[in-house]
């Protein structure tokens, strides 16, 4: 993955989730993150910080990006998700658009 | 003396012939030594058949016959008993043979008789369709009435019957003759009218030619001439002429109340010169007769008959006319009678059924001007209209179907495939909480917005318990919002919310809560207190069947800063409880929903809102005592701050509501029309002169034609985001190329049941509407794959076509929308 290619996605603990951009794409926040005209601080260092979404949640989100984008080509699958997990996934969701 | 027609109840024809016919029936027999006076007047108003009743020529009975008229739910039908009886008396002496019928075919409303109508209105009844038939009749009946109408009291008679001269039977009138077959006590004549059907209405009374016309003129005038047979006319002049007169008014009446003015003046002023003309030469009142009936003919039949004596009507009488057969027979003719009218009754026809019910208030309803009125006004719909309709001119004069074309080209569809929705992250987590709501142990912390969903999907599955609500009121909410109530009792709501720290909560939605909402438990819970709500802003208590004027007014006094409260569906309320929420809430009330309150009547709640300085929204779905008075009233205090005004179902509302609406409801945002019938183009005019701001317009099954729309959104199609067509079946290319010219904004389109709008006129609009996101298709069996496959919107959603889930159609609302909508709640 070249670096022109990828956003780097910060949790609220510091863990760094390196992504394409097409997936990252996928949310309707990060997108407008990233193309506004106007300089971002993130659209110029590509990176993105959440402080209210935490690891493991945002890295379940990290996979739904990929999923989307699999499923969107073709290749239907389900998405599991872990029930305890799924309020603030939900919250996290709603916030990112996505 | 003649009631008007207007008064008369509204009944089905048929059913009403049929009952007439019983009605004479049972009268025949009962009724002895009555004239019977059928009255006919043609269904449908079509019929112009007022056959004059045969009168006795007796006067006496004439008489009777005038207060048997007051009888008459229908006026027509009086009148021409009336008439005819005037008219019939000297007539009938005069023509000795008697025979002359008149058969009157009830119409819808007249059949009250009450006087002893004899059975001979049966034979008025069949003879109706045929002239024949009512020849037929006729000619029995003279045969049997020689003076008697009726067919099994009148014997005696029956041997003069027909004596020549007496022809007029129309009975050749092959034409739906209505026929009244008078009984006279004593002179064995009845005459028999024929009357013209279809609407010439004239009482076709041909007696001589002179009978019937002589309705309208004096009584005498018609009476004596007419052939050489006839007696001069022994009615006493005094009673006579008064008749005559009344006869005369109610003839006029009688016509021209008749169907609703289906007889135009003309015809009636023709009658009266044909009568004039009979009286001139008296052998020649059959032409009279024969102007006025439509049937050729008869006039022919009228001609031969003046000149000769028809033997006793040996032509058509070929059912016998025996006293016993009669009733068997007369059953026989009206059952055919009704199955030949049956289909042409069973004819909905909007006038009759809504009447012309006068407008409330003196306010007059304005004629609908013709397309011409339109374009005359002054504004842009009138030019956005003109350009229309030039357009439809032009293409119309090169010998097109007058259609305008519309173009559009389906693409081919590769992308079809992956425009697959992929669901959202969002979606996924909901129906997942959806499916374990029990599981859910807190939801601190959890936006409202969310909640909101969460609670509307699990209102969806029917998995809503007080496990969620009790979550929902943990802690101090700000709002909670339940849309689903019906699944809660009482205990359970008072034990769930004795604890609530409602101290924050600033919208409580509570619908179809009737059960768990009795008066006893909010006074124990939320409004226990007289400030325990102090943040409350927006209250939904829809369907609380079980809360009253005392519940409500607590529950305001415990909010004072309520500024929306929608208590539509509930049936206990009446207008006090509105008045005094409005007492209470004078200066702070912006939005009310009252829709489906049956127990609140418009007119006495108006002064209370007219109090609401701050009102901007107005919810009066299915109230139906909304007239025009109080629209107009109430808007001219409020119309300048509304901004959405909901009227559906407000069926008495005419033009001039909207006209008031478009003149003073300059900041409208939104306004509801739904199933307001009688509102006509002028309405779209209003709207689209007056009201600059609409983003929501929502019709129903209104009238409005396809111009008229195009030409709206011509001019304000610009704003629109939600705009619902549904059921106004005219709409067709006109509006497909505006909405597609216009509406770049539209979110949400409607156009169920529109059947004239093709796939091409689809294509079109989905294509165009760039913004659209929900189109819904209901009713649509029009529409095929060509438009389905050959649309190029991706966004849009189809809804309302097979194969797709209908309750889509149910919008999720907006949960990020703030409790008001359109203010914010600081204001």
């Amino acid at each position: 993955m070249k670096k022109e290619d990828t956003v780097k996605l910060i949790s609220a603990e510091g863990f760094e989730f390196v992504i394409d951009k097409k997936a990252a794409m996928v949310s309707q926040t990060i997108r407008n993150m990233l193309t506004s005209p106007g300089s971002f601080a993130e659209t110029e260092h590509g990176e993105v910080t959440f402080p209210e979404i935490s690891t493991t949640i945002l890295e379940k989100i990290c996979q739904y990006f990929y999923w989307s984008l699999q499923y969107a080509s073709g290749k239907e699958t389900e998405f599991h998700i872990e029930p305890e997990l799924t309020l603030e996934l939900m919250m996290a969701a709603n916030y990112l658009h996505t | 003396m003649v009631s008007e027609s207007g008064t008369a109840p509204r009944r089905s024809v048929r059913l009403a012939k049929k009952v007439a016919a019983s009605d004479c029936l049972e009268n025949v027999d009962s009724v002895s030594g009555k004239r019977k006076k059928v009255v006919g007047s043609s269904v449908n108003g079509e019929f112009g058949v007022r056959g004059l009743e045969t009168r006795d020529l007796d006067l006496e009975l004439g008489v009777d016959m005038v207060t048997d008229k007051e009888e008459f739910e229908n006026g027509e039908s009086l009148a021409k008993v009336e008439s005819s009886d005037d008219m019939e008396t000297p007539l009938l002496e005069a023509v000795n043979n008697g025979r002359r019928k008149r058969k009157l075919c009830s119409t819808v409303k007249s059949l009250g008789y009450e006087s002893g109508e004899r059975t001979e209105v049966e034979s008025v009844f069949l003879s109706l369709r045929s002239g024949k038939k009512v020849v037929k009749r006729e000619m029995e009946n003279r045969n049997g009435c020689a003076g008697k109408s009726v067919e099994g009291t009148d014997n005696s008679k029956e041997s003069d019957i027909p004596q020549s001269g007496c022809v007029p039977e129309e009975i050749k009138c092959t034409k739906s003759v209505a026929s009244i077959e008078k009984n006279e006590n004593d002179s064995p004549k009845g005459r028999r009218y024929s009357g013209a059907e279809k609407g010439k209405g004239k009482v076709g009374s041909v007696i001589n030619g002179s009978v019937c016309v002589d309705l309208k003129l004096d009584g005498v005038v018609g009476l004596s001439p007419g052939g050489a047979h006839c007696d001069p006319v022994k009615l006493p002049k005094s009673p006579d002429s008064e008749e005559v007169v009344e006869d005369k008014g109610s003839i006029r009446i009688d016509t021209g109340v008749k169907t609703r003015g289906r007889l135009s003046k003309e015809e009636k002023g023709k009658l009266k010169i044909e009568i004039k003309a009979a009286s001139s030469s008296g052998t020649n009142t059959s032409e009279l007769i024969i102007q006025n009936v439509s049937d050729s003919s008869v006039s022919a039949t009228l001609h031969a008959a003046a000149n000769e004596s028809l033997p006793g009507g040996s032509q058509v009488r070929e059912a016998d006319v025996n006293g016993n057969d009669a009733g068997r027979v007369h059953r026989e003719r009206f059952r055919n009678f009704a199955r030949r009218n049956a289909s042409r009754f069973a004819h909905f026809s909007p006038h009759e059924e809504f009447g012309n019910n006068a407008p409330v208030g003196g306010i007059q309803i304005p004629v609908p001007e013709a397309d011409n009125g339109l374009e005359d006004w002054p504004g842009p719909f009138s030019t956005a209209i003109k350009i229309i309709n030039d357009g439809k001119r032009r293409g119309a004069s090169t010998d097109k179907s007058g259609a305008v074309e519309l173009k559009w080209i389906p693409k081919m569809q590769e992308l079809r495939k992956s425009q697959k929705h992929v669901p959202s992250l969002q979606e996924l987590c909901l129906s997942i909480l959806a499916k374990n709501a029990d599981a859910i142990t807190s939801l601190d912390f959890v936006p409202d917005v969310l909640r909101h969903k969460i609670c509307w999907f699990l209102c969806d599955n029917r998995k809503m318990d007080s496990h969620f609500l009790e979550l929902l009121v943990h802690g101090s909410p700000t709002e909670i919002r339940v849309r689903d109530c019906s699944w809660l009792s009482e205990e359970l709501f008072t034990k769930t919310f004795e604890g609530c720290n409602a101290s924050k909560l600033t919208v409580f939605q509570f619908d179809q809560g009737g059960a768990c909402l009795p008066d006893y438990t909010l006074y124990a819970t939320l409004a226990r207190s007289t400030n325990s709500l102090p943040a409350l802003t927006t209250v939904s208590l829809k369907g609380a069947y079980r809360l009253s004027d005392a519940g409500l007014n607590t529950l305001v006094s415990a909010a004072h800063s309520l500024k929306s409260i929608d208590i539509s569906q509930c049936p206990m309320l009446t207008s006090d409880g509105i008045c005094s929420l409005a007492n209470s809430l004078q200066l702070v009330l912006r939005e009310l929903y009252i829709d489906n309150c049956h127990g609140i009547d418009a007119m006495s709640i108006l002064p209370a809102l007219l109090k609401l300085e701050n009102l901007e929204v107005l919810s009066l779905a299915g109230i139906q005592t909304v007239c025009d008075d109080f629209v107009s009233k109430f808007v001219s205090i409020h119309g300048c701050r509304m901004k959405e005004l909901v009227l559906a179902d407000c069926i008495e509302l005419t033009d001039s509501s909207i006209k008031v609406i478009g003149d003073t409801c300059s900041k409208l945002r939104a306004i509801d029309l739904s199933n307001l019938c009688k509102l006509t183009d002028i309405s779209i005019g209003h709207l689209a002169n007056g009201c600059r701001a609409i983003q929501m317009l929502k019709f129903c099954r209104n009238a409005f034609s396809d111009e008229a729309i195009a030409a709206y959104l011509d001019v304000r199609g610009a704003l629109l985001n939600d705009l619902s067509l549904n059921n106004v079946i005219q709409v067709s290319n006109h509006t497909a190329l505006s909405l597609a010219r216009n509406c770049r904004n539209l979110r949400s389109l409607d156009l169920s049941w529109c059947r004239n709008l093709t796939n091409e006129a689809l294509g079109l609009v989905v294509d165009s509407c760039s913004s659209l996101e929900v189109l819904k298709l209901f009713g649509c069996t029009q529409v095929t794959n060509v438009f389905l496959d050959g649309h190029s919107n991706s966004e849009v959603k189809l809804i309302g076509l097979k194969m797709t889930p209908v309750f889509k159609h149910i919008d999720v609302p907006d949960f990020l929308l703030g409790p008001l909508r359109y203010s914010s709640i600081s204001v």
